[in-house]
């Protein structure tokens, strides 16, 4: 008996294909006039509806041996039934050739009613907010900022709880008479005794959780989404500890372990490359002729990643540095995220052609001829963030025009004629900015000349 | 028959097997079939590669041109500094109290049993620290006196306490270190990094390579070999004394256009070869010839250290016109200025054992970290001062740890105090690039034998390298005897905790 009954979820699949097909194919000959398909139609609904009426059965079944939510399993008991009716009802229009308006809304009242007990059907084992995101196992965990600060239960625990067993024990169903959704319900327990027990092998929460999957009372059952290793640990951690429903998460005792559970709260999972990735601003792709032209002339143009229009820009093999080049590279201002400018070929003129790479982010002029007229062309690079300016004539008075330079993070000053001695100044005109003049000196020890040597032989 | 008949009869039956009849069936028999299957194959993506990795976009004609990687980069360029023979993370970076406390007791049977060692045997003794331990700079990271220089950076790295081998050999662990693999074959980790990347300097090779103390590493060059992938990848190793590669300068009476005529004239020769048969590697050795041919030029003047002001040779303490390891730190500085991506440095000599006072740690290990100690200083300042550190990550280890036991070889106590290979445990340190700054990671246990907390692989540190330099390591993958193969084949997770 029970076996037929899990035959359901196999058996509804097949009258919802044969009824869109069905269906499709009825709209098609009756938008088009093409009536070579009529004949598809009879056999085809009458499978439908044999399958549908199998599928019911089955259901049947299945409702006996499961503990359902009466009014869901009724939608979708009666929504089933009613489309069994009218997909019969249909098959007999066709069969019979009525021609009319009837059979082209009866089509659209099939549709619609499978669409609603396959809904229904999937709100009873998926939970009723599954489809729109808000349901059980759609809840996305938001990160935490900071676990250590957090509140273990009602950040920590009751997310979890949210997402694995309030479906069955919360406002809609109390399954063994227990709600796990607030701190009341959970402390009240079920049928069965406590939940969280002073003493933690008595909490029966706890308890079931840690039971092996084969166990009968095992939760969450087996079919159903199972706590994750990690979300095993933190239950654990906060039963043993007292179940306490104030605390932050830094005065419940940790060890190394769930130390690292915890921090794991904080961000996403080592799989999700992709998003710790930063996000970059969204450009169009950029001329490709200009692209070509600037490769043309030795210049380095790739994308800063596999896909993306911004790219990176390095003129280290520039062959061809006349004004044609530089204006390819003002015509790609939009794309540039990291220009490497460097050289004698690049001088104060040359820095006209960038004023409007307004996403560029690091900009290197090692070693190029320009001074401090050039600075306040780079002050309107908004966005830079590192800038490198070794080995330029920049003057530490001219550095001041650099202030309005909001995102600048790091600047590198090393052979200018920036040093320890005005170094204080400039750091008052550009507070907030790590900068960099270098000049490291690695003093020479007795030890770096000498060799220890071994003891002589008596 | 005379030997030139001969030659001439292998030409013709050379010549006869791309025309005859007999030949042409026997290579389609297969041919053909395999020709229609690749192509069903292709069509079907089995692997999902061919959109997903930017180096699918291999391209035979031009192999070495800038590639965008996966994703953003936090680094353009790798400089590793590899000190051969396995450095004792327990005079330099592990400190271990407990150790120290115990010195001179028998090792527990617990750490002994079922374990093997490369020279070990019986039951040995444990043997404190050898060195002095205090902490540095505002992390408050533990150092040894051994590197006195080294210290003032404690707040610029991220030390691996906790890294873990499966190799207690030099040779396989070299390899896994820098192949992902423990046998030869596979191509070495800069070699991944310019098939994915290119070369940005169109004149200088992606990936360097430079020794120093005397020998190159038990691996050989298959640590920086190109393994399956094209051998356009290889590392280029260059001598710091002497012709920077060897042969590089023209013979005499042969000036630079004569050379320029013949290189010209091979290549035609290659051109045609490719034409008529195809094969992707002849388009590799145009490429290199091209290569070679600039580098005649290039390479001579990058290689040259002289032209470094004396500021720059006192910070690095470098030994002009000797081999040394100052100068080679110098050089990868040169080198990743000029767009190189990948530069190895490989410093022999840190085995050490305890069988005479050069292998000991008293004495030969004190002795080498004096070589390195202020040149590894200087370049990690030295990149600072340049704007290279932030794209520029810097990796030191070696290719595994030492024991916390005195070495007994074959039962009976090393003369001098040294330790044997050590795989579960031991410190690496890696700065830049967008690695956290004054960072430990990991602990071992109170002797310093096993992993306790952070522990991470070769594989992990080596995902953590492709992921700064914007590659998924499981994503930048060639594909050789039917299978997608990658630098961390089936292993590697990059390590979170260190990345800024």
């Amino acid at each position: 008996m029970d076996f037929i009954g899990r035959l359901h979820p196999l058996f509804v699949h097949l009258p919802i294909g044969f009824l869109v097909l069905g269906l499709l194919l009825y709209w098609w000959t009756e938008f088009t006039n093409d009536k070579r398909l009529i004949p598809a139609l009879k056999p085809i609904f009458l499978l439908g509806t044999i399958a549908a009426v199998v599928s019911i059965a089955t259901g049947f079944f299945l409702s006996w041996q499961d503990d359902y939510d009466e009014d869901s399993l009724n939608r979708h008991r009666n929504s089933g039934i009613a489309l069994a009716v009218l997909s019969l009802y249909f098959w007999f229009l066709i069969t019979k050739k009525v021609e009319g308006r009837r059979p082209l809304y009866l089509s659209f009242s099939v549709m619609l009613l499978l669409v609603l007990s396959g809904h229904y059907g999937a709100s009873l084992t998926h939970g009723s907010g599954f489809l729109f995101g808000s349901g059980p196992d759609a809840i996305r965990f938001k990160p935490l900022a900071n676990a250590q600060e957090a509140l273990a239960y009602k950040e920590v625990i009751d997310p979890i709880l949210q997402q694995k067993c309030v479906s069955c024990h919360g406002a809609d169903k109390q399954k063994g008479k227990l709600r796990l959704d607030s701190e009341a319900f959970i402390k009240k327990g079920g049928k069965n005794g406590n939940t969280v027990a002073k003493n933690a092998d008595e909490a029966l929460m706890l308890n079931r959780i840690l039971l092996p999957p084969d166990d009968e009372e095992h939760m969450p059952p087996k079919e159903k989404g199972q706590l994750t290793k990690d979300q095993v640990a933190l239950i654990d951690w906060w039963i043993r500890n007292g179940a306490n429903f104030q605390a932050k998460v830094k005065e419940i005792q940790q060890d190394d372990q769930i130390k690292k559970t915890l921090v794991k709260l904080e961000g996403p999972g080592e799989a999700d490359v992709e998003t710790v990735a930063e996000v970059l601003p969204e450009v169009d792709p950029a001329p490709a002729a200009m692209v070509a032209l600037l490769k043309k002339a030795g210049a380095v143009v790739v994308p800063v990643a596999a896909g993306s229009a911004l790219l990176t820009v390095n003129l280290i093999n520039l062959t061809d540095s006349t004004e044609q080049t530089w204006k390819a590279l003002a015509a790609i201002s939009e794309q540039v995220l990291e220009l490497k400018a460097e050289g004698a070929k690049v001088s104060n003129a040359t820095m006209s052609y960038l004023k409007d790479m307004k996403h560029l982010r690091r900009l290197s002029l090692v070693g190029s001829s320009i001074n401090d007229s050039a600075l306040t062309r780079i002050a309107a690079l908004t966005a830079l963030q590192s800038l490198n300016l070794r080995g330029t004539k920049v003057t530490g008075t001219g550095l001041a025009a650099l202030a309005p330079l909001k995102n600048l993070k790091a600047l590198y000053l090393f052979q200018t004629t920036v040093d320890s001695s005005n170094m204080a100044t400039v750091k008052t005109k550009l507070p907030g900015i790590q900068l960099e003049a270098g000049q490291y000196q690695v003093p020479i020890l007795y030890s770096d000349t000498t060799k220890v040597a071994p003891p002589k032989k008596p | 028959m005379k030997q030139t008949d001969k030659i001439f009869q292998e030409a013709r039956h050379r010549t006869l097997e791309y025309t005859t009849r007999r030949h042409f069936l026997k290579e389609c028999r297969t041919g053909i079939g395999m020709m229609a299957l690749g192509s069903f194959l292709q069509g079907c993506d089995l692997f999902g590669s061919k959109k997903d990795s930017a180096a699918a976009a291999f391209d035979v004609n031009n192999p070495l041109i800038p590639k965008a990687p996966h994703f953003p980069a936090k680094a353009k360029s790798v400089i590793f500094l590899h000190m051969a023979g396995a450095p004792s993370q327990l005079e330099l970076f592990d400190y271990k109290p407990v150790l120290q406390k115990m010195h001179g007791q028998d090792c527990p049977p617990s750490f002994i049993e079922g374990k093997k060692f490369a020279f070990i045997r019986g039951v040995p003794t444990l043997l404190g620290p050898q060195a002095k331990f205090a902490q540095y700079g505002q992390s408050g990271l533990w150092l040894s006196d051994n590197l006195p220089h080294f210290q003032t950076m404690a707040d610029d790295v991220s030390i691996l306490k906790a890294v873990n081998t499966d190799q207690f050999n030099h040779a396989p662990a070299q390899l896994l270190m820098h192949t992902g693999s423990a046998r030869l074959g596979r191509p070495s980790m800069g070699s991944w990094v310019t098939y994915g990347l290119g070369s940005e300097n169109s004149n200088l090779p992606g990936f360097m390579v430079l020794t120093s103390g005397g020998a190159n590493p038990d691996a050989g060059k298959s640590v920086w070999g190109s393994g399956f992938l094209p051998s356009v990848y290889q590392g280029i190793q260059c001598r710091s004394s002497g012709d920077p590669v060897l042969f590089i300068n023209d013979p005499k009476g042969m000036d630079r256009d004569l050379k320029k005529a013949s290189i010209d004239a091979i290549n035609k020769v290659n051109q045609s070869s490719y034409k008529e048969f195809g094969d992707p590697e002849t388009l590799s050795r145009i490429s290199q010839y091209e290569m070679a041919f600039k580098m005649q030029v290039t390479v001579p003047e990058v290689m040259d250290i002289s032209d470094e002001p004396q500021y720059i040779h006192d910070m690095y303490g470098t030994k002009p016109g000797k081999t040394a390891f100052a100068n080679n730190a110098l050089l990868a500085r040169k080198l990743v200025e000029k767009g190189v991506r990948f530069v190895q440095l490989f410093d022999w000599g840190w085995d050490m054992h305890g069988t005479g006072p050069d292998g000991s740690l008293d004495i030969g290990l004190i002795n080498k970290c004096r070589e390195v100690d202020k040149a590894m200083t200087a370049l990690l300042l030295d990149l600072k001062q340049r704007g290279l550190l932030e794209e520029t990550i810097v990796v030191w280890g070696g290719e595994f740890g030492r024991t916390p036991m005195q070495e007994n070889r074959d039962g009976k106590q090393n003369m001098w105090t040294g330790r044997d290979h050590h795989s579960d445990a031991f410190s690496m340190w890696i700065a830049g690039g967008g690695i956290k700054k004054g960072f430990s990671h990991g602990e071992t246990d109170e002797i310093g034998y096993n992993a306790v907390e952070g522990k991470v692989s070769v594989y992990d540190i080596q995902a953590t390298i492709l992921q700064q330099l914007g590659f998924d390591h499981e994503k930048l993958t060639y594909e050789f005897q039917g299978r997608q193969f990658r630098l961390t084949d089936v292993h590697g997770k990059q390590i979170r905790e260190i990345i800024a």
